[in-house]
């Protein structure tokens, strides 16, 4: 009986024959439990057998009959049409803006203690800038943790020394704003950048459906690191714990 | 010589014979067989009402009685884990045909999915149980022998690829088939459903699903109350009992009004696109019309509405 304890009421038609059953297994018994069980049904099956031969469908119900009675949403949203050649009505994708600007640590701290930081343009609007420079260990200052694995590019392949380093430029010489690198991103990257446009390349949060609500959406810059690209390599959180999954297998040649 | 019957000392009353002697024997063990036969119904009422014992199919309860239903669930709920919650009924929606794609060029198995449904779904914390089930695959071809769902090194390894498995929500479903008692079934928009009430806990679906999409709860799942996702579907994410089975039902709550998935949310790299397929402007559909996708074990025809797909 305790095995049975939590389960719900789910179908009374096959608790009464498990309930039957299981007496029918001891012959001792065995026809003594007939008659009780009879008089059991007599007693309180009647009602329950006559509500379940009511409830049970006795053919499959066509899916689409089924959904043309089944209830709305009380607010009336699944009433909205689906028309999807027009935009009105939706709800905007918004990209999450980039908010920062790159800048690097000073070494000194502030009145509260926290380090910092200063603009490129800070140094970069006095000095000349070197066009040959292509890895951080050629720097002397500031630069050096700065890991750079992306192709064979100089700095200012992409970031614009015009103005001090204070924004990138496109291939054909566009200035552009740090904020706007997806851009920059674009010019090589193009399968990469049209799979984002449709949807199946980067991180998104929100509804599905525009037509009930908004979507956010991240940027390249999220995930990759523009000196570095290639998404990290990382630790992956705890799988479930199957009953009957092996071990893995690296354990059992261990 | 008397002709009076010798009569024994003990059984010496005219009314008990060796005739009554027997009745009364049977009468005793009637009685005890009776009460015996009685002891289930009692088991029950104390953890059930007639209500519960007489719930009629749930796609032909009325609304009030639904009501009726979901109250009693959250009454249980707050009674056995302290959480209040509000479970409801999420009904597909009209014009709706759910897809879903994963890009298995992106995925890192990084497992953010499955630990993201095991939070949405109320999963059980002892067994850290999910819908999705992560295997880390040889590249060169789609071999589930070689593959490795307990992994637990840095990812993505050299020379491996990553590959999620929930259910697949197949059009010609063999678990919807092999449920004795109608507890599965789909829905128009194709999500295959459970309901927990219903089901008997056989397992028949279990054996017969080809993805080993289908979970049993051996026990009441263990959450602690600040823990429970509290926006319940009846359908989806309430609390399973014990003894019954339970499945991915592409977050139902929250994709019938009209949010994404829980998995998709949490994947960081952006390998999962979920939709109408029935929108020619969806993602899902710009998908399935432009990248090459597959569907995993095509030749059993099971027709999932569930795709993987390569970039390149």
């Amino acid at each position: 009986m305790n095995s049975r304890k939590g389960f719900m009421a789910s179908q009374a038609e096959f608790r009464f024959r498990l309930f039957v059953m299981q007496f029918t297994k001891k012959p001792m018994i065995k026809s003594l439990t007939l008659i009780a069980s009879a008089g059991f049904l007599l007693v309180a099956g009647a009602g329950v057998w006559r509500s379940f031969s009511d409830s049970r469908p006795t053919v499959a119900t066509p899916a689409h009959a089924l959904l043309a009675t089944s209830e709305l949403p009380l607010d009336g949203t699944a009433a909205v049409s689906r028309d999807s050649s027009s935009k009105q009505g939706e709800f905007a994708v918004t990209i999450i803006p980039l908010t920062k600007s790159p800048s690097v640590a000073s070494d000194m701290m502030d009145y509260h203690g926290n380090p910092v930081y200063v603009r490129c343009d800070t140094c970069h609007t006095t000095r000349p800038a070197d066009t040959t420079t292509r890895e951080s260990k050629q720097l002397d200052l500031f630069h050096q943790f700065i890991k750079i694995q992306h192709g064979s590019f100089a700095c200012v392949s992409c970031h614009d020394a015009r103005n001090g380093y204070s924004g990138l430029h496109l291939a054909d010489g566009t200035a552009l704003e740090y904020t706007e690198s997806i851009q920059l991103c674009a010019q090589c990257h193009g399968p990469q950048f049209r799979d984002y446009q449709k949807g199946s390349h980067g991180g998104m949060t929100g509804y599905w459906d525009l037509k009930r609500g908004p979507r956010e959406r991240n940027q390249c810059r999220h995930c990759h690191d523009p000196h570095s690209p290639k998404y990290p390599i990382v630790q992956p959180v705890a799988g479930p714990r199957d009953r009957f999954a092996p071990q893995s297998k690296k354990d059992s040649h261990e | 010589m008397s002709n009076k019957p010798v009569q024994l000392p003990v059984v010496n009353t005219e009314t008990e014979g060796r005739r009554g002697f027997f009745k009364a024997c049977g009468a005793t063990l009637g009685l005890a067989a009776w009460a015996t036969s009685l002891r289930p119904l009692v088991e029950w009422a104390g953890e059930l009402s007639m209500d519960e014992l007489l719930q009629k199919h749930f796609r032909e309860l009325t609304s009030d009685q639904k009501q009726t239903v979901f109250k009693k669930l959250e009454e249980d709920t707050k009674e056995n884990y302290g959480a209040d919650v509000t479970i409801s009924d999420h009904p597909a929606l009209p014009g709706v045909q759910y897809a879903y794609a994963l890009n298995l060029s992106i995925c890192i198995g990084c497992r953010k999915c499955s630990e993201a449904c095991h939070i949405e779904n109320n999963h059980d914390r002892k067994t850290n149980n999910s819908y999705i089930r992560v295997f880390e695959m040889e590249k060169g071809g789609i071999n589930f022998d070689q593959g490795d769902a307990n992994y637990d090194h840095p990812v993505p390894q050299p020379g491996k690829f990553y590959m999620p498995v929930q259910c697949q929500q197949c059009e010609n479903p063999p678990c919807v088939k092999a449920c004795p008692i109608e507890a599965t079934w789909q829905e128009p928009d194709g999500i295959v459903v459970v309901d927990y009430n219903w089901c008997i806990g056989c397992r028949y679906c279990e054996a017969a699903c080809p993805y080993h999409a289908r979970r049993f709860n051996w026990e009441a799942p263990t959450i602690p109350a600040d823990e429970i996702n509290p926006n319940q579907g009846y359908l989806s994410n309430r609390i399973r009992p014990q003894g019954v089975m339970e499945k991915c039902t592409f977050c139902l709550h929250r994709t019938r009004e009209g949010k994404m998935p829980a998995c998709l949310e949490a994947c960081p790299t952006g390998a999962r696109v979920f939709g109408n397929i029935l929108d020619p402007n969806s993602e899902i559909r710009w998908v399935i019309e432009n990248k090459r996708t597959f569907v995993l074990k095509e030749e059993l025809g099971t027709k999932p509405h569930f795709y993987y797909f390569f970039d390149e």
